[in-house]
Parts: structure tokens; sequence; C-alpha cells
């Protein structure tokens, strides 16, 4: 069953900013799927629409099977969101967050205590459980809003940009999280603009680029949308770019040189070329951010 | 959703934005209590054992009026800075359920110095059984007003800046101001036309005549209710037009 079904989606704020135009797109249910893009894509403009939070301009939306303009009050049953940039109340407990929350959405006292209790235990969080939220690090009030979402048991959890902001520790807790609730069934949409965040925890993607669908797919099925296996990354201090044209395609970004290569064959010409030459050089495997580079920067050009 | 459901939401949001807070930090429960304690001090420094009176009835008008503005703060700080309120959205809990929510956890910081100011009326004698229908209508019609002010400030401005310092400014106007904590007949002519159009004014006025401190005819009494309904009315009605549960 799709879990998530957009067609034709149109979103035109009141100063006329045109913010998703025409977004077609299906989300399977039970996998995660994240929407990749840069500040000002969209991302959070259709995740808001597909939870219900905003009224789409034109076009049509389906969250598990209902209408999201017309069926609002039966996908709010069965959806939770976690809205970028939010925060836990400081002077609440863990526990509380969570007992709470599920209150507020109709639990008994005593459903949400045991619920909550539950979650704590089974997201590492039980330790904090007593624990006022001003006192627990970034990663952790993160961790905390998400077990929020989790604790609902909601068929699709909806995450806009979890671990921004957030270092690499702390961004590790909540992945780990967010694959739990994968694992327990719970369908997971979440926007990011970490491209090794989405390689890491997603088994589908997006990307946006203006409000228009540039493509979606599997991590491998991206993976095939450039043809190159390799990219070496040179400095462009005492480099002369026509010989390193010669090796692969070569882009430009600041100070740097990438190189995207087909074969091994070029990628060892290219390092004896450097050894040679004394030029320093880092090779690695393509990974998604290339992907996304690629894509976006065609259509930047555009 | 259902009432149990509703009345459990409810019961989160009073705990969670109202009661969990104060116990945690029981330093708001003196600020509230403070400002009309104060006012009540001097007043019983230079004035009648009437006044001190009068005072007392005022200062249960102006808990509760500060009590419902109190609301635009916190609906704008959960939907501005915490998100909450987008939270709140994407779930089961209705507009008016979580409104109705906030507006009694502001009640609840309120609660402690509503009773001990009620308990110094009965103390010295104001507060008689026949009388108590009366003050709570007033009381209760005075909160209405106030949170239904409230919930329409939290629709037109987003800046939390600008509400702290507009809300400190109405609890001027409408509590302190106006002949809440004083009689009305102190004012020269054109003031006390002025006060007439302000609630708050209305709602003292009824609550000083059920303990015998106003005189009012019946037809006065009932206008002076109706113009405190109507303002009710009409800012819900305003406040619930403007208000976008679900953006546009």
């Amino acid at each position: 069953m799709e879990a998530v079904v957009s067609q034709d989606l149109v979103k035109i704020y009141e100063n006329g900013v045109k913010a998703l135009d025409s977004i077609s797109l299906s989300i399977k249910s039970g996998i995660v799927f994240s929407l990749l893009g840069r500040n000002g894509a969209g991302k959070t403009t259709f995740l808001r629409i597909m939870a219900t939070q905003l009224l789409p301009t034109s076009g049509k939306g389906y969250v598990l099977g209902y209408d999201i303009v017309s069926e609002a009050g039966k996908i709010r049953e069965k959806i939770a969101v976690i809205p970028q940039e939010s925060r836990p109340m400081y002077i609440l407990t863990v526990r509380e967050h969570v007992k709470y929350f599920l209150m507020m959405r109709g639990l008994s006292m005593y459903q949400a205590s045991r619920q909550a209790s539950r979650i704590l235990r089974e997201i590492g969080l039980e330790e904090y459980s007593d624990t006022l939220c001003m006192k627990l690090s970034g990663g952790l009030r993160r961790k905390v809003l998400v077990a929020m979402a989790m604790a609902t048991e909601a068929e699709i959890l909806f995450l806009d940009e979890p671990t921004t902001g957030l270092d690499p520790l702390s961004r590790r807790l909540v992945w780990d999280v967010i694959q739990r609730a994968s694992n327990s069934g719970q369908t997971i949409f979440l926007t990011t603009h970490y491209m090794d965040e989405a390689e890491k925890i997603s088994n589908e993607i997006a990307i946006l680029h203006s409000g228009r669908l540039l493509t979606s797919g599997s991590i491998d099925e991206f993976r095939k949308l450039i043809p190159y296996k390799l990219k070496a990354e040179i400095a462009t201090d005492n480099v002369i770019f026509e010989d390193i044209r010669k090796y692969g395609r070569t882009l430009t970004l600041g100070r740097r040189i990438i190189v995207y290569m087909i074969d091994e064959e070029d990628s060892r010409k290219l390092h004896e070329y450097c050894i040679l030459n004394k030029i320093p050089v880092t090779f690695s495997p393509l990974n998604l951010e290339d992907v996304f580079i690629k894509l976006v920067g065609e259509n930047e050009d555009s | 959703m259902r009432i149990a459901r509703q009345i459990r939401a409810l019961n989160a949001l009073v705990m969670m934005n109202g009661l969990k807070p104060i116990v945690r930090s029981p330093l708001w429960l003196v600020v509230e209590l403070s400002f009309p304690l104060t006012l009540i001090f001097f007043i019983s420094l230079y004035a009648s054992e009437k006044a001190v009176s009068e005072a007392l009835i005022g200062a249960a008008i102006s808990l509760m009026t500060m009590s419902g503005l109190a609301l635009q703060s916190d609906v704008i700080w959960l939907r501005v800075e915490l998100k909450f309120q987008d939270m709140a959205v994407a779930s089961p809990i209705s507009p008016t359920t979580y409104m109705l929510g906030l507006a009694l956890s502001e009640l609840a910081y309120s609660s402690p110095a509503i009773i001990l100011i009620l308990a110094l009326m009965i103390i010295r004698g104001m507060l008689r059984l026949e009388s108590i229908p009366f003050i709570s209508l007033s009381l209760v019609l005075c909160w209405l007003f106030a949170t239904s002010l409230g919930f329409y400030l939290s629709t037109r401005i987003t800046d939390l800046r600008h509400i702290w310092a507009l809300s400190s400014l109405l609890s001027v106007l409408i509590s302190m101001l106006p002949p809440v904590y004083y009689s009305i007949e102190l004012l020269p002519g054109w003031a006390q036309m002025l006060s007439y159009l302000v609630p708050t004014t209305h709602a003292a006025l009824l609550a000083k005549e059920a303990v015998n401190l106003a005189s009012l005819s019946l037809f006065n009494k009932l206008i002076s209710f109706a113009i405190l309904l109507a303002w009710t009315i009409i800012l819900t009605i305003i406040a619930a037009k403007r208000s976008t549960w679900r953006e546009k």
C-alpha cells in the first residue's frame, strides 16, 4: 500500500512565491523516505501539506488513502509530526513530554504512562525519564521529540529536518531512533539536506529543487544516475586544468577540482600524474552527495 | 474526538502548561499575587475600609483579566518558538480543545491568588451566600472576555517581544486604569463615560453590586451583563474567523 501519494501538487503562497510546482510522488508503506533539497527547495512545504498542516493551492494528496483536504481528521489519527526546529518544553521531564503528548492525543493517563515507559525503555531514554529537558544535550532533546512521535504508534511519522544543527554523535542518536521506528513497521517521511543521513537511513529518496521534483527512487537507482564510479578531489593551486580534464569529467567547487572517473584505469593515471607533479589528491567512491550535486547543479545551470 | 478524549487532552494541556511548571517554578505564583496585593496595600494605607473592599473586588477582576490576557503569550510561544502547535495540528486534538486547555492552564497560575483574595473577602465579611453566584458570574465573564481578547491578539501578532509589551500595556489599560480597584464615582463625568466602554468596568460593577458596594438597577445590571457578554462573543467570533489552525 502507498503511504503517501501526491498528484500534481502545487503550492503558491499569498505573497506569490511558488513553493511547489506540480509534484507527483508516491511513497510506499513501511519504509524510510527522505526528501532532499537545498534550503528553500520546498521540502518543508511539501511535508506540511501532506501532514495536514497546510493547504495546497491545487493538486491532490493522499495519506494512507485519505484525501489531505477533505479527510484531514482521519489522517491526523494516524500520523505524528516533528516540525523543523521544534523544541521540548524545558520545564517538563522526558517522561512527562511523552505521557502528556499521548494524553493530548486522547489516551488515558494509565495508557499514556505505560506507553511512555515502554518507548523510553525501548529507545534508551529510560535513564533520563525523570530528567528535565533543560538539562539534556541538543541530541537528547531531539531524541525526546522523536520519542514523542514514536510513542503515538502512528502509522506515519513526518520528521522535518530532525538532525539539523546537531553534532555528529547526536545525529547518530537520532538516526538510531528513526531506524528503530522503521523496524517496528512505521513509515518514516523525513526531510533533510544531509546527504550522508539520507544515504545511511533511507530506503528511498527524492530530490526537490526550486519547488520541482528532480527525481525519486532507491539509493541504488540514484547511484546509477551518473555513470562514474570514482572521484578525485584536487586543490586548484598549481594545477594545470587542461591536464586534469583528460582523466574524467571535472567540476570546480570553490578552490577544489572534482574529477569524476568512469574506470579504475583513469584513476590510476591521474594518481600517477599527481605523484609526478607532487599534487595532493584524494580518491573516493561516489556517494549520494555527488549525485545530488550533479542533478541540482545541472538544474541550477538551466 | 469523543468527549472523554477531549477531557484527557484538556487535562494534559493543563498539566504540561500549567500545573507542572507552577510546581517547578512556584515563584510565578508570588508574581501573580504581588501586583494586586501591592495595590491593596497602598489603598489600605491611604483610603477607607470601603475602598479596601472595593480594591479586593478589583484584585479578583484584575487577576482573571491578566490570566486571560496571558493566553496570547503562551499561544505564540508554543506556536513560534517551540513549534508545539504544529504538532497539535497534525494530531486528533481539536483547535477548541487546544485553546481551552491553554486558557485553563493560565487560570491555574492565577487560581491560588484568586482563592486568597476570596478568602480575604470572607474574612472581611464581604461574601454572603447569595452574592457568590453573582461574583462568580462576573469573574467568569471577565475571564472569558480576557481570554477571547488574548486569543484574538495571538492571531494578529506573531512577534513575542511585541506580545510581552502589549500584554503588560493591556493589563494596565484594562484592569488598573478603569474603575476596577476603585469606585467609578471618583471619576469625572467624561471619564465615567469612557470607562463604560471597558468590559472590566462592568465586571467590577456587577461584582461590587453583589457585595453591596455599588447600587445598580435591574436595567443597569442587565446592560452591564450584556456589554460584557457582547465583548466576549464579538472577540471570540473574530478570533475564530481569523485564527488559522491549518494554514492556507
